[in-house]
């Protein structure tokens, strides 16, 4: 229970963050998905199931602060991190599976819930491309934290 | 896969509208965060686009200080351009016949350090450009001096105040064309003398150079009779002349080069 309750006062934090403090602060083009670098960051520390649970969570309260339909973002980012493990587990595992997950999931969650561009824009795929990027980056430096508390 | 499931669910929820009160209710907790943490960025924003405006309005500020300068001293260029312009037109127009087929030098003046008594002045001509000993300074048709000593880039022109200067003269005012000698005096003024009694004379009349000396060339404008001297005890008149330029003001010349 404790462990859910801090994955849900996280997840706000970060969420508010995405929502309302980086995008003015940096614009609103390529910016880091931090619930699913926190999902990511779970994986990282071989923590599957927090991974899932993280972005779900996430994915709702994102949701609800940016007035989207509910449980939308949870199941792309739920997904995308759902195809992550399976990745990683059948296929093969680095930084690449991570970085083509991410760039989906950043270009899907454009799409939909940010409602920018068409499917065939290639600047929002170069856009969900860096995002990815640095949304791995912030994941390497979660792990960081996580194994060290761990 | 659980979560996936929870989210079709929840999704498949709020297409019925469950999720709006839920929306409500969150909008109390979080909508005030999202403000503060907005107002919060819009601060940081302005914070940093502040400083680095003030950067950049400095860099600005300091590139319009220089470029002030360089417009400012193109300015004075272009005026002094404009001037001697100016000054070439007014002396091609006033140019004596005679004068027409003699090369001008426009040449600057400034005063002569070495001379107190303000006789004679310097101007920045001298042998590199043609300027010879004897050559007649003139502006328009005005006698101004003649060069006395020659530099490689200046030279030394005495004025017509000059107590050393003696220029054969005459009064192209009278019918007679009454001749005399026009002396300087120690840089104040100029006189006409050895005039006979038996000539007329009178306030007002324009002497000119005559060119009998052989240094002054015939017809430059030396200045107008301000009072005439007629003692009867003495053999020749003279005459006080006001001299049409302030010579000692001048800052151009023309210097009349020898072919």
């Amino acid at each position: 229970m404790k462990k859910i309750l801090t994955l849900i006062f996280i997840n706000i934090i970060f969420a508010l963050l995405q929502t309302a403090f980086f995008p003015t602060l940096f614009g609103k083009q390529a910016l880091i998905n931090w619930v699913l670098a926190l999902g990511f960051a779970w994986l990282l520390v071989d923590a599957p199931v927090t991974a899932l649970k993280s972005v779900f969570v996430g994915g709702v309260i994102l949701d609800v602060l940016l007035g989207t339909r509910l449980g939308l973002s949870s199941l792309i980012m739920t997904a995308g991190v759902y195809l992550l493990i399976l990745v990683r587990n059948y296929l093969f595992r680095g930084v690449i599976p991570h970085l083509v997950v991410g760039t989906i999931v950043a270009y899907i969650y454009s799409l939909v819930i940010l409602a920018k561009g068409s499917p065939v824009d290639l600047l929002l795929l170069v856009l969900a491309f860096v995002s990815a990027l640095i949304s791995y980056l912030a994941s390497l430096v979660f792990k960081q934290i996580l194994a060290s508390r761990s | 896969m659980k979560y996936i499931l929870a989210s079709l669910f929840l999704l498949f929820l709020s297409l019925f509208g469950i999720h709006k009160p839920v929306y409500k209710f969150a909008g109390y907790f979080f909508s005030p965060l999202q403000y503060g943490l907005t107002n919060t960025a819009l601060g940081i924003k302005d914070f940093s686009l502040f400083y680095s405006n003030l950067r950049s309005v400095r860099r600005e500020n300091i590139k319009l200080l220089e470029d002030n300068l360089i417009l400012e001293s193109r300015v004075v260029e272009l005026k002094r351009l404009e001037e001697e312009n100016q000054l070439l037109r007014n002396q091609l127009g006033l140019s004596l016949d005679s004068l027409k087929d003699r090369p001008l030098l426009l040449a600057n003046v400034r005063g002569n350090p070495t001379d107190l008594t303000t006789a004679t002045v310097i101007i920045d001509k001298g042998s590199r450009q043609g300027v010879q000993t004897g050559d007649n300074v003139i502006l328009g048709n005005y006698l101004i001096g003649k060069v006395t000593n020659v530099y490689p880039i200046e030279s030394e022109v005495e004025l017509i105040t000059s107590p050393y200067t003696s220029i054969t003269a005459y009064n192209i005012d009278s019918e007679r064309k009454t001749e005399g000698i026009v002396l300087g005096k120690h840089g104040s003024s100029v006189v006409l003398e050895k005039i006979l009694p038996s000539e007329r004379l009178k306030t007002g009349d324009m002497i000119i150079t005559s060119g009998k000396d052989g240094i002054y060339i015939p017809g430059l404008y030396i200045g107008k009779v301000s009072e005439v001297f007629e003692d009867a005890t003495q053999p020749l008149k003279s005459a006080t002349l006001q001299t049409a330029l302030d010579v000692k003001r001048i800052d151009r010349v023309f210097v009349l080069i020898k072919k």
